[in-house]
């Protein structure tokens, strides 16, 4: 499977998802000028990659933990509800017995951020989520 | 003196005397937003205030911009008015706090739809506007609309106070929309 790497502007944060190390990450700030087109690439991917992990889990049983790491520096409110589909589809995955947790970024002086994670995470049915001060 | 230099003058005087830190007349584009967004975060970079205050200044401003070119965008106001009628936004700063105003024309038949708006996120307190935060964050499907309605539960829980707004009739169908939201400096 592909990797999908997107480059941070000063409004669109920077993306990385990459199968083949494992690393997944959203970080920086997030108001894109059109929201839908720039996050739809992201849950398409993730929505592939859950036939990935199917595949795996099928032949070689259950597999790596994949961690998804959430840095956003602001994220404006539109992008929160992609946002929130972006978990909702990471929890769709984990509901389904796959390896995977989330791991919620935020500067100690900055509580709004880390209030956000508690509530994105209050809607959330199975992803561990866990929030790491920095 | 020429009636522009003194219509100049005072314009800055007026925004002088009101503490203007910035303020903004046009059409609010994507890439206006962003330098002046820019501009605002440099600014504040080299300022005292604290990180949590800049941030949620910052979002305010972001999710007011966000509005009234959403505004701009809908509605064909400029035929309606038979003139152009750009909005209007102002950062300022007294008595301990900041001050974000817009002011945009909207049509009549919008009026009680966003004036009941406010007055929802203004009869709440932060509990409340957390959960009704959730509930519309759950709630909304994002494909259908580029605008939650979260915009504005965000701006008040980042502002801690109440939201002010004013319909002023223009026309028989046109109102001017005055938001201010304010949020004190710590």
């Amino acid at each position: 499977m592909n990797t999908l790497t997107i480059e941070p502007t000063d409004f669109s944060p920077k993306v990385v998802l990459d199968p083949t190390k494992n690393v997944f990450e959203l970080s920086g700030e997030s108001r894109p000028e059109n929201t839908s087109k720039f996050y739809m690439p992201i849950l398409e991917w993730l929505v592939q990659y859950q036939g990935v992990l199917y595949w795996e889990k099928d032949k070689f049983g259950q597999g790596a933990l994949r961690t998804f790491e959430f840095k956003l520096d602001y994220f404006n409110s539109t992008s929160a509800k992609f946002i929130m589909d972006v978990l909702m589809q990471l929890d769709k995955m984990a509901q389904e017995g796959y390896n995977i947790n989330a791991r919620w970024h935020f500067d100690k002086r900055d509580e709004d951020m880390k209030e956000s994670g508690e509530e994105f995470s209050k809607l959330l049915k199975k992803l561990p989520m866990e929030f790491v001060e920095f | 003196m020429s009636k522009v230099t003194s219509e100049a003058l005072e314009i800055h005087d007026y925004m002088n005397e009101k503490n203007v830190i910035m303020s903004f007349m046009g059409e609010l584009t994507h890439q206006v937003t962003t330098s002046l967004l820019k501009n605002l975060k440099d600014s504040m970079s080299y300022s005292n205030v604290d990180l949590l205050t800049q941030k949620r200044l910052y979002g305010i401003i972001v999710e007011c911009l966000d509005n009234i070119a959403k505004h701009w965008a809908a509605i064909d106001i400029q035929r309606v008015m038979g003139r152009s009628t750009p909005p209007i936004f102002m950062l300022s700063k007294r008595d301990n706090y900041y001050y974000i105003v817009t002011g945009n024309h909207v049509p009549n038949d919008q009026v009680s739809a966003l004036a009941g708006k406010i007055e929802m996120v203004n009869s709440l307190d932060k509990k409340g506007l957390q959960d009704f935060y959730r509930e519309s964050l759950a709630k909304e499907t994002p494909f259908n609309s580029d605008n939650g309605g979260l915009g504005i539960i965000d701006i008040a829980l980042k502002s801690g106070n109440k939201l002010e707004y004013e319909f002023r009739p223009v026309t028989d169908g046109v109102s001017f929309y005055v938001v201010q939201a304010r949020i004190s400096i710590n």
